[in-house]
């Protein structure tokens, strides 16, 4: 070997196909630092050196005659030596140059090592984002069976328990606005001597009287407005659309109905008071019209319409 | 149905009443057979193919739960040998295809007549009582190797098809084969390959066998070889003249010769 390649500051060495080595320069045996001259490159490996090298050179060499940058392992006195190999074939054999990359090998281990982190990272932002995702849904969920629940308890609450008509409260929310949008009629009813049938039959008769009238009445308004009971045996009944002379129709066709109808303890009446355009600001003051119509009804002898005039 | 003739780049070649599958091993396709198929095509109808996740398979097709054990590469090659129709297969594995191909022969046997391991190991890891060569830390130093060479052997596969005047294709695709689940796909077949303990599995293959260990070979070393030897009933070892893990690429001609003076018996 000539002097310089001998000494060149690069290990040199050559092998056969068998991968026996043939010679190698001064600079290569003193990077390995071995006392017997190694006969076969896998002498100078770490395991896992030999398996990446087995796996891939001979295939790479066979195909290209030159094998570029490979990152091997060296066995050595002092420990594994990182070296990159270039090796090209000519003449049959393999001629090899191994560069020592110590310092390249810190930096290059960082970068995995960062590498590898930032894949962490990001494996666990994607599960977090996954979870976040998962709850975000759990929650969408829950709100909307809330929303369900909190509108059947809004239902609950604007609701008479006993005849399933709407109540008080609900009036008191809707009815202002109701009368805002446009001409409403209002009918005050009222059960007459409905104390006798609580006092002779008890109360359980006195709640079958109120849920049966509050069916003629849902029967008689059908879709021209609603009904509510908005005292004890006090109901009213909004028409929203409705002029005057319509709601008086519809007040005679109510009393009549009651009138008519087959009632279990003793025959039942109503007194009614019709009333339209009030103004006011709480439901009494709005309700006050009709209700005074009504009173004229109750003292014209009961069982009777009176507008109010 | 899917095409695995697609998924897998099955190759047919040669001409013959029987049929020879050469599967690869870890870490390299198809190609690694191209010298030693030349001599099988005259008497042999001749098949190569690349498992799903390397060489030109489809990689789409790849998936970390099936390929997570060597029974999806079985499946592989199942499934090819159901798409070739037939049986009385001679299967030619090397490294881990020898496994593969012990795998889909005792799951069906009627499906192979001969078997031939290059380079087998039923365990690489090492145990007392039974020498498989390797360490944990040894495998892991093995994928951090390959981690930092990955843009190395991906340069070494790409002109490889870049010559290959059958596959014109792979030079405009070169940005493909640098795909970032290719790194993926090889860890995950070294770390399949190198955990797999098959010991158990070597007493349940009928069909003959052949083993063919080279020498100083540094994945499947020598008393492996024979370990194997003597786990499999109906089994022949030749220690082979030809060094290190790939005789079939650095000794193509003996590597025929070995397997064709078996398959005349």
């Amino acid at each position: 070997m000539e002097e310089q390649l001998y000494v060149a500051p690069v290990g040199y060495l050559v092998m056969d196909h068998g991968l026996r080595i043939i010679e190698m320069n001064k600079t290569m045996a003193e990077m390995i630092g071995l006392e017997t001259s190694p006969s076969h490159m896998h002498d100078l490996l770490t395991i896992a050196s030999r398996v990446y090298f087995q796996t891939y050179f001979i295939p790479s060499i066979m195909t290209h005659g030159a094998v570029s940058e490979m990152y091997l392992s060296l066995k050595s006195s002092a420990g594994p030596v990182p070296v990159l190999m270039n090796t090209r074939m000519r003449n049959g054999l393999f001629q090899c140059a191994l560069m020592q990359v110590p310092i390249r090998n810190e930096y290059e281990n960082e970068l995995l090592n960062a590498k590898r982190e930032a894949e962490q990272v990001s494996r666990a932002t994607a599960e977090a984002n996954g979870k976040l995702t998962a709850l975000l849904g759990e929650v969408e969920c829950k709100q909307s069976e809330l929303n369900v629940l909190n509108s059947r308890l809004k239902e609950l609450t604007v609701t008479d328990v006993l005849t399933g008509l709407k109540n008080r409260r609900y009036l008191e929310e809707f009815l202002p606005e109701l009368i805002k949008e446009g001409q409403t009629a209002i009918l005050m009813i009222d059960i007459d001597f409905f104390k006798k049938v609580n006092d002779t039959f008890g109360h359980h008769a006195g709640d079958i009287v109120l849920k049966s009238l509050a069916d003629v009445l849902e029967a008689a308004i059908g879709d021209t407005g609603f009904a509510a009971r908005v005292g004890g045996e006090e109901f009213v009944a909004v028409l929203p659309a409705v002029g005057l002379a319509k709601a008086e129709e519809l007040a005679e066709h109510i009393r009549k109905r009651v009138e008519l109808h087959e009632w279990p303890y003793q025959p039942i009446t109503v007194s009614i008071g019709v009333a339209q355009n009030s103004s006011g600001n709480s439901l009494s003051e709005l309700l006050q019209p009709a209700d005074a119509a009504l009173y004229n009804s109750k003292n014209a002898g009961r069982n009777r319409v009176t507008v109010a005039s | 149905m899917m095409n695995v003739m697609e998924r897998n780049n099955v190759r047919i070649t040669g001409e013959g009443d029987n049929t020879i599958v050469f599967a690869h091993g870890f870490g390299c396709d198809q190609l690694v057979w191209k010298e030693v198929i030349e001599e099988f095509k005259a008497n042999y109808r001749v098949v190569t193919f690349d498992y799903v996740g390397s060489g030109q398979s489809d990689k789409q097709a790849y998936s970390p739960e099936r390929y997570s054990s060597l029974h999806g590469y079985k499946q592989d090659l199942l499934e090819i040998c159901a798409s070739l129709e037939g049986e009385n297969f001679i299967f030619v594995g090397h490294s881990v295809s020898s496994m593969i191909g012990m795998l889909a022969s005792i799951e069906r046997p009627e499906l192979f007549s001969k078997l031939v391991m290059i380079g087998p190991s039923p365990y690489y890891m090492n145990e007392p009582g039974y020498r498989g060569g390797f360490d944990k830390a040894d495998i892991s130093e093995l994928l951090d190797m390959m981690e930092v060479n990955y843009k190395e052997w991906a340069k070494y596969l790409a002109p490889v098809a870049m010559r290959n005047e059958d596959r014109p294709e792979l030079a405009e695709n070169f940005e493909q084969l640098l795909c970032s689940n290719d790194p993926l796909i090889a860890r995950q077949f070294a770390e399949v390959t190198f955990t797999s303990d098959m010991r158990s599995e070597l007493e349940k293959l009928t069909v003959p066998t052949l083993i063919m260990q080279p020498q100083f070979d540094a994945i499947a070393p020598l008393e492996v070889g024979h370990y194997i030897h003597d786990q499999i009933p109906e089994s022949r070892l030749v220690i082979m003249e030809a060094m290190g893990h790939n005789p079939h690429i650095s000794d193509a001609a003996e590597t025929v010769a070995v397997i064709k003076e078996y398959l005349a018996e």
